[in-house]
């Protein structure tokens, strides 16, 4: 029984604005949907709705979705120790180099890619100048794998190897692992592609000294709450992705306890803290191993019919991503260069194509799909205020829910856009935006700006083909 | 200086690309400009223009293309500078109001029923599966969607309930509340269910002058009674229009229905319809009674009889023609809505000798040589609407066929429909004095243009004002389109 003509009307206008200005005139209860031209293949947008037409994958779509979200919110992730690479990453090897991103092979690798690989070997002794290093590379004395197919997330080149220290963190509720490397600052760095001598020197530091350390504290505490962490700092205006100073504050304030009760050296002891203290970006490591750990959780159930994606990063040539669903499988596709605000003396032409694994944190509802939380870092990427907002507000287009746990203070707590379902992204034509600083192209330079860049669609389409080819 | 730039996958609704063009044609330094999205028919009108299209740059309906005629003292990149601006500008209206990127998270904040779709036909299906799957009732104004679409939506919203007002309906008045393009009428106890758009226009704008009222106009969109989708929305309009306490007459129009889907419809009114019934099918000429059941033969009969039926009726006003005859010569009708035109068509077909070429005929206009002849167009029609906003909202298209027939020397009558109301441009007829000025300063003897005026004496845009500017123009203004038809007919045999 249609009751239209029972009812006051209640309308959207889809398309020409003229139609909603005229009702909107009269004092009738309108509102405008802003269309554009779905940038997708018709082809993809018919499967859908076949998709949608079958009652029973529908429901067992949403029921894997749910179990998707449900690993997010009943996560408990601590940081529960330290250790060398070689010794509590699964898999690691001697021989084994790892990196941010999708797989990719030496010859399309980028600049600062290839240069923290070059510094890398230097500080594991391998070689002692970049062309012994490239020669070495060149005889195959090297495999090169992603960060995520080992448990472990890493920013920018992300560059892991044998003698390197990093964090562990535990899934308390699922079993799992994760792992990242220790921040060694701004400026000069291996993970912008630096290698020059100060750059290995103060490898070396991290790995004698501060590694030690800080293991010894994280050990004494019993474990670190890095959620709860992290919940904290998004209400304090971090976004967690490219802004971590309140992440950080909070860590070193629960560590400080145990720093204060070290057996090491307290001169070394007030290096560490130093070292902490002036790198605002310390935490990104640790929020980006949460994520993983949680990813890994999901990625380790069975969820066939599960539309939503767990996994985004890039390797400065290739954006890739994973599905819950199809495990395994990569999507790639370009990387696209991000579009912001440069630091004085660089522009466009200087920045790398977008380069980390740090996406991690969109995928679960932080970095950019929390820009509503954190005014300074939009204000760092050249937006407004405003600006922030309306891109918080365009990811729930694309996501299925307002996060449980990481709330956004001024949209009155509403939870975070997370859990992004590739329905959605490809029906609507809206990719994932990413916050991120950007690099040099060349290696060893650092960072030149920060700004925005949103995740290649064509990941989005081929993750989707497969999706379907699965259900077969 | 002319030149094309061409934008690629850059889109804009068509709207939005004329009132950009109609503001860089009043820049000073610029003689011609089109801004347009590059489908068939807006490189058909690049071209009339003048511009030169080349072949071998790979332009297709996703594109934006610029045509630009310059002074030779105007720096094109300061043109340009402006239509950047001018596309991207952000129409400033209260601050309150929210736009949403989808219907659902528009449905989800303001569980909406009804949903009004205008995107382009290739797409709108996708909007239109949308928001039935979220419970809405649609109207479906795109047009240019494949009937295996239409049947599936109509089929999926038959099964939830849902009402499908279209594709191509242009008119629809529910609850008192005026969608898309409509009328200022009484309100009344007559509800109407017509095809698209002027026809049901036409009827309500009768019917309001007649001295009865409107209760509800439901579309049901050109096909409805083809024999594949067999008359869905129009059996559920019935079905709706039964229950509905508020409505006594029902008045039906339409183009003509399959023979099979006309029995269908009959039979059903016959076993589940107790209110009286107004029919008009065009071409139909019918003037009869069945039980509840009533044909007429005219849109303008469809309307005396609903009004009479309805308890109160007065004659509209006749116009006085006192022209003997007219000049041996074509005939152009250039109709905005379909309807009407095939009112027009249908009855020159049946009483004159004229050999009449149509896009609504089997004599198709295959070229420009068949526009040298007499015709009648619809140019809300598909094949003139593709990536071009509707000749009602749009009219640069007729516009420029009425000059070009205008100055032709072998045309005696040019016929149009103007149409005020709700959705109408403020001034609909002030482009066609316009241009009828300019051409008069050069030509000796113009045609005769006789103009159907569509509208009630409520309309905004004021139809007794513009009638008299009209015929202070020397046009022939009529209330009515059988009256304006049936003068023509007189006046060719």
């Amino acid at each position: 029984m249609n009751n239209l003509f029972l009812e006051d009307l209640n309308i959207i206008n889809v398309g020409i604005s003229n139609f909603y200005e005229d009702l909107k005139e009269q004092k009738v209860n309108i509102c405008q949907v802003d269309w554009k031209i779905p940038s997708i293949n018709k082809e993809i947008l018919y499967k859908i709705e076949k998709l949608k037409d079958n009652k029973e994958i529908l429901d067992k779509i949403s029921k894997d979705n749910q179990k998707f979200i449900e690993i997010i919110e009943n996560s408990e992730i601590e940081i529960v120790s330290m250790g060398l690479a070689k010794d509590v990453i699964p898999g690691m090897k001697e021989n084994l180099i790892l990196h941010a991103g999708p797989p990719i092979n030496w010859e399309r690798m980028c600049g600062p890619l290839k240069g923290a690989i070059i510094g890398a070997l230097i500080f594991e002794g391998h070689a002692k100048t970049k062309e012994e290093a490239i020669q070495k590379i060149e005889n195959n004395e090297f495999i090169f794998e992603p960060n995520h197919e080992h448990n472990t997330v890493a920013p920018m080149s992300g560059v892991i190897t044998a003698n390197m220290p990093v964090f562990i963190l535990k899934n308390k509720t699922y079993g799992n692992y994760s792992y990242s490397n220790i921040n060694e600052g701004a400026g000069k760095a291996l993970r912008f592609g630096a290698f020059d001598e100060k750059v290995i020197e103060r490898l070396h530091w991290i790995k004698d000294y501060m590694y030690p350390i800080l293991k010894e504290a994280i050990e004494m505490s019993g474990g670190i709450n890095i959620k709860s962490i992290i919940v904290q700092a998004l209400q304090m205006g971090d976004d967690n992705h490219n802004r971590n100073k309140a992440s950080t504050s909070l860590f070193l304030r629960e560590l400080s306890k145990y720093l204060v009760m070290s057996s090491y050296d307290k001169n070394e002891v007030y290096k560490v803290c130093e070292h902490i203290e002036k790198i605002d970006m310390f935490n990104v490591n640790l929020v980006m191993a949460m994520c993983k750990s949680i990813a890994d959780a999901i990625l380790n159930h069975n969820l066939k019919y599960c539309t939503l994606v767990s996994i985004m990063c890039r390797n400065g040539t290739d954006f890739g991503i994973k599905l819950a669903s199809t495990k395994d499988k990569w999507f790639v596709a370009p990387a696209n260069i991000p579009d912001g605000l440069y630091f004085p003396g660089f522009s466009e032409k200087d920045a790398a194509r977008d380069i980390g694994d740090s996406c991690i944190t969109e995928t679960y509802g932080l970095g950019g799909f929390s820009l509503a939380a954190a005014p300074a870092i939009v204000q760092f990427i050249g937006g407004t205020y405003q600006d922030g907002v309306d891109i918080t507000n365009e990811m729930y287009e694309i996501t299925d829910i307002e996060s449980k746990i990481f709330k956004i203070p001024n949209l009155d707590f509403k939870g975070s856009p997370q859990a992004i379902n590739i329905l959605k992204v490809l029906e609507k034509g809206i990719e994932p935006i990413i916050t991120t600083g950007m690099a040099h192209k060349d290696p060893g330079i650092g960072q030149v700006g920060a700004g925005l860049v949103k995740a290649p669609m064509k990941c989005f389409e081929d993750a989707f083909n497969e999706f379907l080819s699965n259900l077969e | 200086m002319k030149e094309i730039i061409l934008k690629k996958g850059c889109y804009y609704d068509s709207v939005k690309l004329m009132l950009v063009t109609n503001d860089l044609n009043e820049l000073s330094g610029v003689l011609n400009a089109a801004v347009v999205m590059g489908t068939d028919l807006n490189k058909d009108l690049l071209f009339r223009s003048g511009f030169k299209v080349d072949k071998n740059l790979k332009i297709t309906q996703n594109d934006l293309v610029i045509g630009l005629e310059i002074e030779d003292n105007t720096d094109i990149k300061d043109v340009l500078e402006k239509v950047d601006e001018l596309l991207n500008k952000k129409i400033i209206k209260s601050t309150e109001s929210k736009s949403y990127k989808s219907v659902e998270t528009a449905f989800n904040e303001n569980k909406s029923n009804i949903a009004i779709i205008s995107v382009p036909g290739e797409y709108a299906y996708f909007e239109a599966k949308k928001s039935l799957d979220l419970g809405m009732n649609i109207m479906l104004f795109s047009d240019n969607i494949s009937l295996s679409q239409e049947l599936e939506l109509k089929k999926y919203a038959k099964s939830k309930g849902l009402l499908v007002m279209g594709p191509d309906c242009g008119t629809a008045h529910i609850n008192g509340v005026p969608l898309c393009f409509s009328n200022n009428v009484n309100k009344g106890n007559i509800s109407i269910i017509g095809a698209s758009g002027t026809g049901s226009q036409e009827l309500m704008c009768l019917i309001d002058k007649m001295g009865s009222g409107i209760r509800q106009v439901i579309g049901t969109g050109g096909r409805d009674l083809s024999e594949e989708v067999g008359g869905i929305t129009t059996i559920m309009a019935l079905d709706m229009l039964c229950k509905d306490k508020n409505t006594e007459i029902i008045s039906l129009i339409s183009k003509p229905p399959s023979k099979k889907v006309r029995e269908n419809i009959i039979d059903y009114i016959r076993k589940n319809v107790m209110k009286k019934v107004v029919i008009h099918f065009i071409g139909e000429l019918e003037n009869s009674v069945d039980d509840n059941i009533y044909y007429t033969d005219s849109i303008k009969n469809l309307a005396i009889l609903s009004s009479k039926l309805s308890g109160s009726y007065k004659e509209i006003n006749k116009e006085d023609i006192n022209i003997k005859k007219i000049d041996k010569g074509f005939i152009k009708a250039l109709y905005s809505g379909g309807t009407l035109a095939y009112e027009c068509l249908y009855n020159l077909e049946k009483y004159t000798n004229l050999n009449i070429f149509s896009n609504l005929s089997k004599n198709k206009i295959l070229n420009k040589n068949d526009m040298k002849n007499n015709i009648v167009i619809d140019f809300g029609d598909d094949e003139y609407t593709k990536g071009k906003a509707h000749p009602m909202i749009d009219p640069s298209y007729r516009n420029k066929i009425f000059e070009e027939t205008l100055l032709e020397k072998d045309t005696s009558l040019i016929i149009l429909d103007i149409v005020l109301g709700y959705g109408s441009h403020k001034e609909p007829h002030k482009q066609i004095i316009d241009i009828y000025k300019k051409v008069k300063i050069n030509s000796c003897k113009l045609p005769l243009v006789f103009v159907d005026l569509l509208g009630t004496y409520k309309d905004i845009q004021g139809y007794e004002k513009i009638k008299t500017e009209l015929q202070n123009e020397g046009f022939y203004v009529f209330e009515c389109n059988k009256d304006l038809i049936d003068n023509v007919v007189k006046l060719i045999n």
